[in-house]
């Protein structure tokens, strides 16, 4: 193996032979989806711990008594949407079209921001029912403490969110960000509501 | 051989993308930052932060090594008493005699110390940083500022760690574990040295997540032309392996404390259950189960252990093949063997936890997985043995520590299968059994990895030679030590001794008080040459020999730029055409193939 | 060359997303029994995550190494973390009762 020794030039350029991307992707856009693999195990952690918490419990509250659930539907509606702004804004941002981009970031970061306002009055309502960290009207306290530190993180993640989105539409205004600069703040944003789609059935609903 | 200058490839020709304006080739000019901080200090080089973790660990095995020799005094002389150690640790010691609380706080720290503050940082943080950018061929890491960050994040937590020693009721006294209800509840006795302990773990958790997203990134996406997955010296392959297994594996303890510092702040009942009665007192918890916290735990804790032995046995397969002037045995099947023993190593934690009230179910399964993982295991401690084969060794000092981890994995690898096995771990669970095992494994078997990586690659990284003598005499004072101690330990736990116990001669069945005296001295001894080590390191820094270019005649890429690297590591990247080992070819005339040839630049 | 969607599936998908949480909320107010209401709710959920994912974080236009890494890396541990807590759970139940 060692005799035919083929210059670097005439060697074979395969995805994974070195010199090139393997996945077709740089290396910041790779980099932001390892890191949501790992922020999406933080989440998997406390849902596990959720599931398994609310397994051994007796007794768990049904949820609809304790949630407004046409509130928590119209903030999951208001993610959504936000989501789909997010997509149209990284469309757009390739089209190179950083008007229509920066339209639809605003649009995306207040949509972010309305849904924080909505989980800020849940919190707000459900502690002035008696809901803390340590005790639950309805039932066994693991649920409100569940309750408190997932949708604090969501919402720590969506604040987040809402301020790199802030960040964006300052570049954009600027003619500044480029396309795949959009494209990596909306995984992260894409993320947050996947985040949701699994907390919403799985805490809200089940 | 032809070389014929090749046009720099495009980092990125991925579909539709542009090339990304701020890929890192081009963030750096030829030169490097010149003044003092930004060169070494706020240094966004790979070199240097490595450097600067490897100096931070260093730092920080100071204490765990003076604190291990403090829990070893305690447990040799446990009568006695020692006014000097008074007067020095007033906060430890009264009257001469070792707090029972503080020799609890000794053993916590030492152990959260030693494993994520000196092995993780200068095993897999600093030769890490230090090694990848070299070996795979890049310029830098991926991202190098966020590099830099990582850094400053460990040094907060390094910190907050030193300081939980000089709050109120001490540093955090619960075992590195950290196991609740011990470690949730203020009552059973844990301060405020335990919401720093848990509040120094979030910064060093980020860092090592953020460090790992950049080993991987850089792994994957950086190599240079020609360097394809299969002719990746196998330190990158276990370095890779250790970050996968990073980012997986710590969100699970990030969540466990998180939920604990709620227990401890919050007053929530996440790991606590109903009916808790502390000096008399019911506790208002419900609902919770330590049990989820163990779970959740060691879904971290056991894919750490390889996390720090694998890179490691990367280490050594590499000094093996440089010192043994022959091609590693059986890379490829190393290389898989170490995807297996990583896949398995995430699915086998609960043989920790066999005696914790968990479902016997689930104690079969983990028994079976943790045997399986013997398999692969064995493939990789093999082909570590079979690298010798007919090799010329060449004995310096990186080939005697290589030896050594061989030696250790095998006592260390054996010792497992019987805390593996569900049966007879029943049996020695918590006893010293388990303290000497874990001690080769993560104690011997990293420690070294990290020796060995040192005395290979300080010329690579100062440019100047360690001193062979001191070398040797500190490799055979550690080995001596080490091997003697941890060895007497296993039959001290076969005794029935158990780990965490504060006055060893409290039991009477526990009658190994001179084994633990040996032991002690051995430790002793052991501790003593790394006083060498540390000599050592520092008239090399200054006096040792001048080194060229490739010192040790290896065939990995770092060996192709001058000693010390450069800042850009080199003006043109080199171009791979062979595998990482190819030693004592027959038409090679200085008797082997460096992997890269460095093209004309132009 | 990078895939670049028409604006109108992102907004096409988006009715299909506000449709399947318009049909989780329904299932779960129409008292069905246990098990169905359960499925529904997981198969919808799993829809909603896999358009998000594979149409507005354009997965599906990435090379499938990239997303096996991603998909597999995620699910995969937290599947194992999940089926392996589980027996300790219902276990945990048992002893309550």
């Amino acid at each position: 193996m060692t005799s035919a020794v083929l210059s670097p030039a005439e060697q074979p350029r395969a995805d994974w032979g070195g010199g090139v991307s393997p996945f077709g992707v740089s290396w910041q856009k790779l980099m932001m989806w390892f890191f949501l693999v790992t922020d999406a195990l933080l989440f998997a952690g406390f849902l596990v711990s959720y599931a398994f918490v609310r397994l051994a419990a007796e007794t768990w509250p049904k949820q609809t008594d304790v949630f407004p659930m046409v509130k928590i539907a119209a903030m999951t509606f208001i993610l959504i949407t936000s989501s789909a702004t997010m997509a149209t804004a990284v469309g757009a941002a390739h089209r190179k079209d950083l008007r229509r981009a920066m339209i639809f970031v605003l649009l995306t970061a207040i949509g972010g921001a309305l849904f924080l306002a909505g989980q800020v009055t849940e919190w707000a309502t459900l502690i002035a029912e008696g809901a803390r960290l340590t005790q639950n009207p309805w039932g066994p306290p693991p649920f409100a403490a569940f309750f408190f530190m997932m949708t604090g993180f969501h919402g720590t993640h969506v604040l987040i969110g809402v301020i790199l989105l802030g960040i964006v539409t300052v570049r954009l205004a600027r003619g500044k960000a480029t396309g795949h600069g959009v494209e990596i703040a909306g995984l992260y944003w894409h993320f947050v509501d996947v985040v949701w789609c699994f907390i919403f059935p799985l805490f809200y609903l089940l | 051989m032809t070389t014929s200058p090749a046009p720099q490839a495009p980092r990125f020709p991925a579909p539709g993308h542009a090339a990304p304006a701020h890929a890192p080739a081009e963030v750096h000019a030829h030169h490097g930052p010149q003044s003092f901080w930004t060169r070494y200090v706020f240094s966004t080089d790979h070199k240097t932060i490595a450097k600067q973790y490897l100096f931070t660990a260093a730092f920080m095995s100071i204490f765990a090594v003076g604190w291990s020799m403090l829990i070893r005094l305690q447990l040799a002389y446990p009568h006695n008493t020692w006014p000097i150690l008074s007067s020095l640790f007033p906060g430890l010691y009264q009257d001469g005699v070792l707090l029972p609380e503080r020799y609890l706080s000794l053993t916590t720290m030492h152990g959260t110390v030693m494993v994520f503050f000196v092995i993780s940082l200068a095993l897999v943080s600093g030769f890490g940083n230090f090694i990848i950018p070299l070996q795979v061929g890049a310029h830098d890491m991926a991202y190098p500022f966020l590099n830099a960050l990582s850094y400053w994040t460990i040094v907060p937590a390094c910190l907050l760690m030193m300081v939980s020693f000089f709050v109120p009721d001490g540093a955090a006294s619960a075992g590195w574990t950290a196991y609740p209800p011990l470690s949730a509840l203020a009552e059973a006795g844990s301060g405020l040295g335990q919401t720093i302990w848990l509040l120094a773990m979030a910064p060093f958790i980020a860092s090592f997540t953020m460090g790992g997203l950049n080993f991987v990134a850089t792994i994957l996406n950086m190599r240079t032309r020609g360097m394809s997955l299969m002719r990746m010296p196998l330190t990158i392959w276990t370095l890779f392996y250790a970050s996968v297994l990073g980012i997986l594996t710590f969100p699970a303890l990030t969540a466990a404390a998180i939920m604990l510092l709620l227990d401890r702040l919050g007053g929530t009942s996440f790991f606590l259950p109903a009916g808790l009665i502390v000096s008399g007192q019911v506790l208002p918890h419900q609902g919770g189960t330590p049990l989820l916290f163990q779970h959740l735990f060691w879904f971290l804790g056991h894919p750490e252990v390889y996390v720090l032995a694998l890179p490691a046995i990367g280490i050594a397969f590499d000094v093996l093949a440089a010192f043994g002037r022959r091609p590693s045995f059986g890379y490829r099947n190393t290389v898989w063997s170490i995807l297996a023993v990583s896949a398995l190593g995430m699915i086998a934690w609960g043989h920790h936890m066999f005696t914790s009230g968990m479902n016997p179910y689930l104690g079969e399964y983990f028994s079976i997985v943790t045997v399986l993982i013997t398999l692969p295991f064995s493939v990789i401690a093999i082909n570590l043995v079979a690298s010798l084969w007919r090799a010329e060794i060449r004995l310096h000092t990186p080939m005697l520590f290589a030896l050594g981890l061989i030696a250790a994995i095998g006592v260390g690898g054996l010792g497992g299968l019987w805390l593996g096995t569900a049966t007879s771990d029943m049996y020695l669970q918590d006893s010293y059994f388990v303290v000497g095992h874990f001690h080769f494994m993560i104690g011997v078997v990293t420690g070294f990895g990290i020796f060995a990586g040192t005395y290979y690659w300080f010329p690579k990284m100062f440019g100047r030679m360690m001193n062979e003598t001191l070398g040797r005499v500190h490799f055979w004072l550690t080995t001596l030590g080490t091997f003697a101690a941890f060895m007497g330990m296993h039959f001290l736990g076969m005794g029935g001794y158990l780990r965490r116990i504060y006055d060893p001669t409290t039991y009477r069945y526990a009658q190994h008080q001179p084994l633990n005296v040996f032991i002690s001295y051995a430790l002793l001894l052991a501790a003593l040459g790394q006083v060498l080590f540390a000599v050592n390191l520092f008239w090399s820094l200054f006096r040792g020999k001048r080194a060229g270019a490739n010192p040790w005649d290896a065939t990995t890429l770092e060996w192709t730029t001058e000693s010390p690297a450069g800042h850009n590591n080199w003006e043109t990247l080199p171009t791979v055409s062979r595998g990482p080992y190819e030693y004592r070819t027959d038409n090679a005339p200085a008797g082997f193939h460096p992997q890269g040839e460095v093209e004309a630049a132009g | 060359m990078e895939h670049v969607t028409s604006y109108r599936t992102y907004w096409v998908l988006w009715v299909v997303l506000l449709l399947l949480t318009v049909i989780m909320l329904v299932t779960e107010a129409a008292g069905l029994p246990r098990l169905v209401t359960v499925g529904v709710i997981l198969l919808a959920m799993t829809v909603k995550v896999v358009t998000i994912g594979a149409w507005y974080m354009h997965l599906r236009y990435e090379r499938l190494s990239l997303i096996l890494s991603v998909v597999l890396g995620t699910f995969a541990t937290a599947g194992a973390l999940y089926f392996l807590l589980i027996p300790d759970g219902l276990a945990m139940h048992r002893l309550a009762q």
